[in-house]
């Protein structure tokens, strides 16, 4: 193989130590004796165990009503379906503290359809674990719909066809034919938009607020101990860090596959 | 109901007409199949043949202004002058497509239990419906494999067996053997041929093989261009093809015999022809282009390994050149121009030798 040109090296050099470099600057100061006490902190232990349940919980939302949508999106021709779907992946673009503001002018205690939900059921979401599973839910759905409805979009509709020609109503050949087909391509979307949702902090605060153990997120409790317990960011973020690699790990079969064939 | 061609489709047959409009062709064909029988609607690539069948399977969304009536025994499956459609799931039309379509993600057990399970059946008893056509396909040894483990031949059998299992009231057949090479393609065409004996509802096979056609069905429907161009017992339409392309495909002369020793002995003739390979032995299929075969007024004395002589039965111009329809002892078209006609001095019962060289005579196994 001939060498790379000069100029592409560097700025390949350049671009990977953009994430090289905070890597090591996490790991340099992380103060690893004091690692097991600050990871088990009241607050720690806190955010940690919301996040994991709030992270679950929005991926199953995002799945139970994303999957819907993505095949409506798909396969249902009507008038505003390209509006529709651009909505739909409008917060991936979105800045998610404007998506937070959105959620909370909708469904906050004095919003248009907030405050009728909660004169009649008494129901509060800003604020509450609910909305942090909300603030999830919509940053995370988008990347779950769009990687379904691609798959969806590729699938050989033949098999649906012939599944349809041996009795199978559309929705048995949705479940037992469709999902298995695009199960890759939707494993990988769960996990995306899992991702997502762990990460997600501009949404949920906007929406949510900040209180321990109800709407403190590790991201949030990340940000709130940069300030007040340095130690206790970086160990977070190292935990979460960690977290990540876990993802990406268990993503390799989509990733790799991909790098290998090209 | 009696069909335009006198066969009675009231007790379970199907019967369809189709016509619609494209932006690149247009079809207006009329198919009837009596229960129990095998039609083949045979016409050349892009000559409308899986519209009809997608229309009859309720699989292709047809054109605006397209006008189908589709009627299955006593059921109206789809008629556009009332507005009446039934979905596939709800037709009982059955279909082997050329590409099997098994699916992937299940093993060949769950694929063929996978119509009764459809129609409700629990997964034990379903398995046990699948592992009895399973058997009777022969496949039994790759019930728990993969679709992507089977060989062309034996996933179309076992696609053949999935749409058994759902016990359709009539069978459509897209292509079944197309995909399949020579040597496979006789193998499942046996099996099949077995399978459609014993289906008791009518089956309707789609394909632009005349073998395939001729082999396997009591009746054909020749399409070109959207149009039935003829329609008629196999036997009918060799004797008196009406298109060219009919002339062409029907003039193909396929004979069925056994071969031993470099000779053919042919099963409903009494002739046997001779073949350059001696190796092949045991039931095989003959074809003889209706232009490989030569004419003569005395016996040739040429390299030709085959002579026989025989009476001009029928002369028929077709286009450019004229078909010859010999007689006894092999029935056999022959195309030969006109102006072989006027120097042979050809009338009907005329006395001919007839010649083709073993080159010339195709065999494959039946």
């Amino acid at each position: 193989m001939r060498r790379p040109p000069p100029i592409l090296l560097a700025l390949a050099v350049i671009g990977a130590s953009l994430f090289v470099l905070p890597l090591i600057g996490l790991l340099g100061v992380t103060p690893w004796s004091d690692l097991g006490s600050l990871l088990t902190d009241e607050v720690v232990v806190d955010a940690l165990r919301l996040s994991l349940t709030t992270s679950v919980a929005a991926a199953v939302c995002a799945t139970m009503l994303g999957v819907p949508l993505a095949w409506v999106l798909s396969r249902v021709a009507f008038r505003g379906r390209s509006l529709l779907r651009a909505i739909v992946t409008l917060p991936m673009v979105l800045p998610p503290v404007v998506g937070g503001a959105a959620l909370l002018f909708a469904l906050g205690r004095r919003g248009v359809v907030g405050e009728p939900l909660a004169d009649a059921t008494g129901f509060v979401l800003p604020f509450s674990t609910w909305g942090v599973i909300l603030a999830n839910t919509f940053v995370a759905m988008p990347f779950l719909v769009i990687t379904v409805e691609g798959a969806l979009s590729s699938v050989d509709r033949r098999h649906e066809a012939a599944a349809s020609s041996l009795g199978a109503s559309p929705l048995t050949v949705f479940r037992r034919v469709t999902l298995p087909m695009i199960a890759p391509s939707l494993r990988a979307g769960i996990v995306l938009a899992w991702a997502r949702a762990l990460g997600e902090f501009g949404a949920t605060v906007t929406f949510a607020g900040n209180l321990q153990g109800r709407t403190q997120t590790l991201p949030l409790a990340v940000f709130v101990s940069l300030d007040a317990n340095r130690d206790a960011a970086i160990a977070i973020s190292l935990l979460m860090v960690a977290v990540s690699i876990v993802v990406l790990v268990a993503l390799r079969g989509r990733w790799w596959e991909r790098t290998a064939s090209t | 109901m009696v069909g335009t061609d006198g066969v009675d489709v009231s007790a379970n047959g199907l019967s369809v007409h189709l016509r619609l409009t494209r932006a690149e062709f247009s079809i207006d064909a009329e198919i009837e199949v009596a229960a129990g029988r095998t039609a083949a609607l045979l016409g050349p690539n892009g000559a409308g043949k899986s519209s009809v069948l997608g229309a009859i399977a309720g699989l292709v969304d047809l054109p605006a202004g397209s006008e189908v009536s589709v009627t299955l025994g006593d059921r109206v499956l789809e008629d556009t002058a009332t507005g009446r459609w039934t979905p596939p799931e709800s037709r009982r039309v059955g279909v082997v497509f050329q590409e099997h379509r098994l699916f992937n993600h299940m093993n060949v057990l769950d694929n063929v239990a996978f119509g009764p399970r459809s129609a409700g059946r629990r997964t034990g008893d379903a398995r046990r419906v699948a592992t009895q056509w399973i058997e009777l396909l022969g496949v039994s040894a790759l019930s728990g494999r993969r679709p992507h483990e089977l060989s062309g031949g034996e996933a179309q059998k076992v696609a053949i067996a999935r749409s058994l299992a759902a016990s359709p009231d009539a069978l459509l057949l897209d292509e079944p053997l197309a995909a399949l090479d020579v040597t496979t393609r006789s193998e499942v065409r046996r099996v099949l041929r077995e399978q459609l004996d014993s289906f008791t509802g009518p089956q309707l096979l789609v394909t632009h093989d005349p073998s395939d056609a001729f082999l396997l069905a009591d009746t054909l429907f020749v399409i070109e261009d959207g149009r039935i161009t003829q329609r008629g017992t196999p036997d009918d339409i060799r004797r008196s093809p009406a298109t060219p392309y009919v002339a062409a495909l029907a003039g193909t002369n396929l004979y069925a015999g056994s071969a031993a020793g470099g000779s053919v002995l042919l099963a409903d003739h009494d002739h046997a022809f001779t073949i350059t390979d001696s190796s092949v032995a045991g039931a095989v299929l003959l074809t003889v282009h209706p232009t490989a075969v030569s004419l003569h007024p005395e016996r040739p004395s040429g390299s030709q390994r085959n002579v026989w002589s025989t009476t001009v039965e029928l002369i028929e111009p077709l286009g450019d050149i004229v078909r010859i329809t010999l007689g006894g002892p092999v029935p056999m078209a022959v195309d030969v121009t006109p102006g072989a006609v006027t120097s042979l001095g050809l009338h009907p019962s005329s006395p001919i030798w007839a010649a083709v060289k073993a080159t010339e005579i195709t065999v494959a196994p039946a």
